[in-house]
């Protein structure tokens, strides 16, 4: 099942070429920094995440080489969460071999808990996502506009605002604000959209 | 609606977006927007286009998005990302090494001093060495940087500037350093171990015992390449052939081992190295594992290695030899099968106790490619008593390289002289249940590889065309059609049309190439349902007319009856072979099949799915059964030119139709039970007097043969569907043509009528049903 992608090369496609700097960046900046976040806000340490964000992009720089990932299975983040997970298990596991022959019961208890804990990691992992990938795009389009057009579509957009208020506030009336807030909002649109196939 | 009046329309609010309009215009715009609510709306439609701005969104961007500056996060990404862009080094051979018993892997590199500094192994205990690069010594290797650190201890990369080659050594763990027995245990396997010089097996150079610090260190060979486990992340699944080739290489591996007295304890896919390029497997940790359990067993209790591919000899802790290694073979091949482990669980009492006590899932419940042979070796692997196992990894490597050469092979390769256990695996002595035993062709075409059917097998000796030629597709227009509905997916083998009723809508269904059912809508002619139905071809699809079921019949070997008000399937007949035709009695009482090879004719009655009557009834493909209305015929047609007549209690034949000049491939009773109409090969539409087995008509007009053929509700008349593409109808009593439909692009496959007879379907391998208005006069 090959959807035909736009004309523009995704950022999946650019990566498999070794040399397009410009794609490994992004691509780190969006996915290397997810994969970091999802092991630290599980209770890794920062070396240890650091590790196991390498083994992952390691793993998936040398499938994307060889294999087409399949895209009827999910969407290319989805299959990144499952080998991160999968690396992350292994790890703890390991991990927590060491720990029990240390004997120290509270380490284990610990890593008990992080091993077994109820998982709903793949909805986090995706609200995580899209919320990167929302910083993401904002850090990148934010130097286009005016600091009051910015900050019209923020305040009403994303801190929920009344128009008509923060039109006062900015010194511009409702219908600019909302033309302020809709530039902004169809900017990042179109940003976000150049990962979307992923 | 009047206020819209001043609205502006939709391309107007775009351009305002993207700024191309006149700076006056958008002031006006913009002072519409101050109040008009439908507008502001449509502008933020237009403008999200779709887009949902996330929760949290807000301490998204407040939070940096990045690791801080010193975070060991950087040093990682450069390391990746200057392996990737370093065009001389493809991949990340050179950097990435794996060894067992991990799942980190830090790629040692001594000119980064952010990535020493962050080093979570402690080097203390190097001697100091001269070379700049190397972080400390081992007596005279260089120690060049870390690989990973496992249950045993840290596995080191180092230069021997004595024989000019990198390798790498393994360090105990300086827990175990005092232990005395875990010392001298590991050293003793761990000679052993070096005594065994196998390709499958990682090399061990040395075992050695530093001077000043007495601590124990094994040199072996560094592997350039990933773990089994790695790969299993990645792809999951792996192809037939890899996991034949992978357990084939660690049996092996395995039986090098096991002739020298040496049992691994510890298979499991993080352990089973491939290496760079050639993918060949390389063992590793033999016997170290029985070191390290001594070791806790005297501290904390606890059992080491992943219970995931413990065996459960293992797992109770009573004697283990080395067909514990087998179990866990089995558990790797299972593995790379499914993708999953056999035994899972959330904490590792749980994942013991299923090793101990439950069964694994089916493989070929999750993995339907795996054919039954390779089922029943690692069924027999995962045995839980040792002496039901396979008794010899040597047996089990033998047997796994012959399949693979089979494999490789291809059709060609005659069966004679297969070893023995091989054989036995494909035909096991054990009679299976019939449920389990095979939903897949036989051990020969498994081992060939499934073949692709082309479609439109042909009988003739000259091949069937399927491209239209030239002469009859510009002979005549097409006749217009009430409507086309396009499935999208490729040829359509059969079609029905099911009656509404209270709450139940009606439907026109066909059955697929790509093995799903669709079912649309027939008043609205929407898609309703898309149904995967089948590994392969939806041979057939039919209604019971009592109750609201569909029957589907498919190359995979199954025949199906759904309920589709509940999505729910009520029945489930499995054959050996495939299934090419399947009918259900009007009272929905029982259900004929047909099947692709051995032309037998299966009887099934739906009070009890298993049992059922098999009649001999062709000598080759059963192509088309159908039920007589009052349920006490079947009839057959075959692939041979010949029409029978069985009577439905008991099987026995009561008269055959003689008059096809070839192989008739579909067949209809008329509504009154009392005619039978088939076509076939010779082109030719046949009516037939079912009762008395006289021919009455031999109606003839289509230019290449005959697909389908349906009786009208009233029996009045009959449709056909041929490989001319076109549809004609016939008059019963007359046996004339009435008149042809035209407009599909290839062989009409499927031909149904509308519940009140007014509409004419077909269902071709164009992928189209079209639907033809009868009451129109011509």
């Amino acid at each position: 099942m090959n959807s035909v992608s736009s004309t523009r090369a995704s950022l999946l496609l650019r990566i498999r070429n070794p040399n397009d700097v410009q794609a490994w960046r992004q691509f780190v900046d969006v996915y290397a920094s997810l994969i970091y976040g999802f092991l630290r806000k599980r209770g890794l340490q920062d070396a240890d995440a650091a590790d196991l964000v390498q083994d992952v992009l390691r793993s998936v720089s040398g499938a994307i080489g060889k294999l087409e990932y399949d895209r009827s299975r999910g969407t290319f983040r989805s299959w990144l969460f499952t080998i991160t997970r999968n690396k992350m298990y292994s790890f703890l596991e390991s991990q927590s071999r060491q720990v029990r022959g240390s004997g120290d019961s509270g380490a284990i208890a610990i890593l008990e808990e992080k091993a077994v804990a109820p998982d709903d990691s793949e909805g986090q992992w995706e609200e995580e996502y899209q919320r990167r990938t929302f910083a993401w795009a904002v850090e990148r389009i934010r130097g286009e506009f005016q600091e009051s057009t910015f900050s019209a579509f923020w305040k009403t957009a994303v801190e929920g605002l009344n128009p008509k208020g923060v039109g006062d506030e900015l010194g511009m009336t409702p219908g600019a604000v909302y033309v302020a807030r809709s530039r902004v909002l169809a900017r990042l649109r179109e940003e976000v959209g150049k990962l979307k196939d992923e | 609606m009047a206020a819209r009046n001043s609205c502006p329309t939709q391309e107007r609010l775009r351009r305002l977006l993207n700024d191309s309009t006149p700076e006056s215009e958008q002031i006006e715009l913009m002072n519409h927007l101050d109040t008009c609510v439908d507008c502001q709306t449509d502008l933020d439609r237009v403008a999200g286009s779709g887009y949902r701005i996330p929760v949290g969104a807000a301490s998204a961007v407040a939070e940096p998005m990045r690791p801080n500056m010193t975070s060991a996060f950087w040093p990682a990404i450069r390391e990746v990302a200057g392996a990737v862009s370093d065009a001389s080094t493809p991949g990340f051979s050179a950097r990435s090494v794996r060894t067992p018993s991990n799942g980190i892997v830090r790629a040692g590199s001594p000119a980064d001093s952010t990535n020493g500094s962050s080093d979570k192994v402690r080097l203390d205990f190097l001697a100091p060495s001269d070379n700049p690069e190397s972080l400390g010594r081992i007596e005279n290797f260089e120690i060049m940087g870390t690989v990973g650190r496992g249950g045993m201890g840290v596995v080191l990369r180092a230069f021997d500037p004595c024989l000019q080659r990198t390798v790498a050594i393994k360090v105990l763990d300086p827990v175990y350093v005092n232990n005395e027995t875990a010392r001298k245990r590991f050293c003793r396997e761990a000679r052993a171990a070096a005594s065994i010089s196998h390709e499958n097996v990682v090399a061990i150079h040395q075992v050695a015992q530093e001077e000043s610090n007495k601590f124990p260190y094994l040199v072996m060979q560094l592997i350039f390449g990933q773990s089994l486990q790695d790969r299993l992340d990645v792809e999951g699944a792996l192809p037939l052939a890899e996991i034949v080739r992978i357990g084939a290489q660690t049996a092996a591996g395995l039986a090098a081992a096991h002739a020298r007295g040496l049992i691994h304890r510890d298979i499991k896919p993080a352990n089973i190295l491939l290496e760079e390029g050639s993918g060949n497997v390389k063992l590793t940790d033999f016997g170290l594992a029985k070191a390290a359990e001594d070791a806790r067993l005297t501290q904390t209790g606890f059992v080491a290695g992943t219970p995931l591919y413990m065996s459960p000899e293992q797992a109770q802790g009573d004697t283990v030899d080395y067909r514990a290694d087998l179990f866990s073979l089995g558990g790797v091949l299972y593995a790379m099968a499914t993708g999953r482990p056999p035994f899972e669980g959330s904490t590792p009492y749980i994942i013991l106790r299923s090793v101990a006590e439950g069964q694994p899932r089916d493989i070929r419940e999750t993995n339907p490619d795996i054919p039954d042979w390779l089922a029943n070796i690692i069924a027999k692997l995962l045995a839980k008593k040792p002496a039901d196992r396979y008794q010899s990894a040597e047996v089990v490597s033998e047997m796994l390289f012959q399949a693979l050469i089979m494999l490789r092979a291809g059709p060609r390769v005659p069966e004679a002289g297969k070893p023995s256990a091989l054989c036995e695996a494909m035909h096991p002595e054990k009679a299976a249940d019939r449920r389990v035993i095979t939903r897949r062709a036989f051990a020969a075409s498994a081992l060939s590889g499934v073949a692709g059917f082309a479609l439109g097998w042909s009988i003739k000796a000259t091949p069937v065309s399927a491209v239209p030629t030239a002469e009859s597709k510009s002979a005549k227009p097409e006749t217009p059609s009430l409507a086309v509905i396009d499935a999208k997916t490729g040829p359509i083998w059969n079609i029905a049309w099911s009656a509404g009723g209270p709450g139940r809508v009606a439907t026109i269904v066909a059955g697929l190439d790509n093995g799903y059912v669709k079912v649309w809508n027939e008043t609205t002619r929407e898609l309703y349902k898309n149904i995967k139905a089948h590994d392969g071809p939806v041979w057939s699809v039919g209604f019971a007319r009592k109750q609201p079921w569909m029957l589907t019949g498919g190359e995979d070997g199954a025949a199906i009856l759904w309920n589709l008000e509940t999505d729910n399937r009520e029945a489930e007949f499995i054959h050996p072979v495939s299934v090419r035709t399947a009918a259900i009695s009007e009272d929905a009482s029982f259900v004929v099949t047909g099947t692709r090879r051995g032309g037998e004719l299966y009887i099934w009655r739906l009070n009890n799915p298993l049992v059922y009557k098999k009649i001999k009834a062709h000598p080759g493909i059963v192509m088309s059964v159908a039920i007589s209305p009052d349920g006490r015929w079947i009839a057959s047609a075959g692939a041979d030119g010949l029409l029978k007549l069985w009577d439905s209690s008991n099987g026995s034949l009561i008269r055959e139709f003689t008059g096809h000049a070839g192989g008739i491939y579909t067949l209809a009773f008329s509504p009154d039970g009392k005619k039978l109409a088939s076509g076939g090969w010779d082109r030719n539409v046949r009516l037939w007097n079912a009762t008395t087995g006289d021919s009455l008509f031999q109606m003839s007009g289509h230019l290449q043969d005959v697909w389908s053929v349906s009786f009208s509700p009233d029996g009045e008349t009959l449709i056909s569907g041929s490989e001319d593409r076109t549809v004609k109808q016939w008059s019963v009593s007359s046996g004339m043509e009435i008149r042809e439909f035209r407009g599909h692009d290839f062989t009409v496959y499927g031909t149904a009528f509308s519940p009140d007879g007014s509409t004419a379907a077909s269902g071709s391998r164009d992928g189209t049903i079209r639907l033809w208005d009868l009451r129109k006069a011509e």
